[in-house]
């Protein structure tokens, strides 16, 4: 996937380039990936919730 | 400041910033040692933290005799040049001691020296509470000191053929350090076997239980730190210029604090959520994150970074528990933390970050297949191979009655960790 916002190697090691990161040239796919990371997150803290008990049932049995 | 003054201060900047990234990067070291000790049973605790201790020992002169030449020297193929730098690079030249003309030699060779030292305690964990001694500090010696610095001089040099030929882009050695050490450890542990006890009679895997989980964990968090020092070395320091990576392309060590954090979260996360909050598989995604986005560190936005991180956390834990399901007994999650971050790091850079120029080629899938595949078979063949002679020469494992007893009777002839209120008769 061509994701990079450098096209030559003049441009790459020119002294006005800027962001040189991934996907900078399309800002929706950034934001997409921004929104992804939060959904992680919010699943991440709910299975927290779901894992806790574990330890528990496993000594009831 | 006049130019010879401004060179000599350049140069010691160079100089003071990689000496203590290599003084930083021990922490690795005291890292693996905590963590590898922690997951071991109790009668194996000090040898297994003498293991590590003399992979530093046997690795330092090995480097010096040949390691550093080799980086140099390889660059083409299996033919060796004899460039300047291969010429400098041998332990007779002028460069590889004190020198009031050279200031940097010694200290690259230093953070070179840290890179193989992390090298070869990759495989140290997974081999624990059976290998015996020797074979293990000759293969040690080997992985450290030959194989991966062939393979960095191949993809992590920006004179190196992967790079030239094809654009392979590994920014952090995601290849070279932990892929090819992770398949050099998949070829001993093929040959070394499982430990006694860690599959029942019907072939089902048993859990050997750390005997000190919190000190295993503690080691993780001291890897953690030394991978920093680990990824600022990565970087080339460029007075009056822009940092620069192995390859000579612009970068930022901001990157290093975007992404490596961000991945390490992802890891961790990535790891919970697949082993269901498991202490052990949790912490070691957070290694598995940093190491799954080493290729692009440079290069990636850090949400990429963070979600390329979270699925390399998942991959180890799934990768591990596969592995041990084929019956292959990798104590300390080795193979799946290295082999599948590494693995993956090479790949996500092909998928994710294609596009970028590399002086005359540019980042694509096809050069990271490529140079996955040579770092899988410059890992896998030799360490198979070593491990198979020593094996048929009896001097791979140590004998059953010993690996009962435990290695810190059997080998050292003391304990590592002593009941209370035990006591010896003094010989006086």
């Amino acid at each position: 996937m061509d994701s990079s916002p450098i096209q030559s190697w003049e441009q790459f090691t020119s002294a006005g380039t800027g962001a040189i990161y991934t996907f900078f040239d399309s800002p929706l796919v950034i934001k997409g990936i921004c929104l992804l990371v939060l959904a992680a997150v919010v699943w991440f803290i709910a299975s927290s919730y779901r894992f806790e008990g574990r330890g528990r049932d496993r000594s009831d049995s | 400041m006049s130019p010879d003054d401004a060179k000599l201060f350049a140069d010691k900047t160079i100089e003071t910033f990689y000496f203590w990234t290599g003084v930083l990067m021990w922490l690795i070291h005291a890292g693996f040692m905590a963590y590898e000790a922690g997951i071991t049973r109790r009668k194996n605790v000090l040898m297994t933290m003498m293991k590590n201790l003399l992979t530093c020992a046997v690795v330092t002169p090995t480097f010096f005799l040949f390691g550093w030449w080799i980086y140099y020297a390889f660059p083409h193929g299996l033919v060796p040049v004899a460039t300047e730098a291969a010429n400098a690079a041998l332990p007779w030249s002028a460069h590889m001691g004190p020198n009031l003309q050279d200031n940097l030699t010694g200290v690259f060779w230093f953070a070179f020296l840290l890179f193989s030292f992390t090298t070869a305690s990759i495989m140290s964990g997974a081999v624990i509470e059976r290998i015996h001694l020797g074979a293990y500090l000759l293969l040690a010696a080997v992985l450290g000191s030959v194989v991966w610095i062939l393979a960095a001089s191949w993809g992590w040099s920006e004179s190196g053929w992967l790079y030239t030929k094809f654009g392979f882009h590994d920014w952090g050695a995601g290849g070279c350090v932990h892929t090819v050490a992770a398949f050099f450890t998949l070829g001993v542990l093929l040959n070394l076997g499982p430990r006694l006890g860690k599959y029942d009679a019907a072939g089902k895997p048993q859990v050997i239980l750390p005997h000190n989980l919190p000190l295993t964990m503690l080691g993780l968090m001291l890897i953690f730190t030394g991978f920093y020092a680990f990824y600022a070395a990565c970087a080339v320091l460029q007075p009056g210029g822009p940092w620069l990576s192995i390859y000579l392309t612009p970068m930022t060590l901001s990157s290093i604090a975007f992404t490596v954090t961000m991945g390490f979260a992802g890891g961790v996360m990535g790891a919970f959520l697949a082993s269901r909050g498991e202490p052990y598989w949790t912490i070691s995604g957070g290694l598995a994150g940093m190491i799954a986005i080493a290729s692009g560190i440079d290069v990636y936005h850090p949400g990429l970074g963070y979600l390329i991180g979270f699925a390399g956390g998942m991959i180890a834990v799934y990768l591990g528990n596969f592995l041990e399901r084929r019956g292959i007994d990798d104590a300390a999650g080795a193979f799946a933390v290295h082999g599948g971050g590494g693995m993956w790091s090479m790949l996500a850079l092909g998928i994710f970050a294609g596009g970028y120029p590399q002086h005359d080629q540019f980042t694509s899938l096809s050069a990271q297949l490529l140079g996955m595949a040579v770092m899988v078979s410059l890992g896998f063949v030799p360490g198979y191979l070593l491990s198979f002679v020593l094996k048929k020469k009896n001097l791979l494992r140590v004998s059953k009655e010993d690996e009962l007893l435990g290695l810190d009777l059997a080998e050292l002839g003391i304990q590592g960790v002593v009941p209370d209120g035990a006591v010896i008769h003094a010989n006086n």
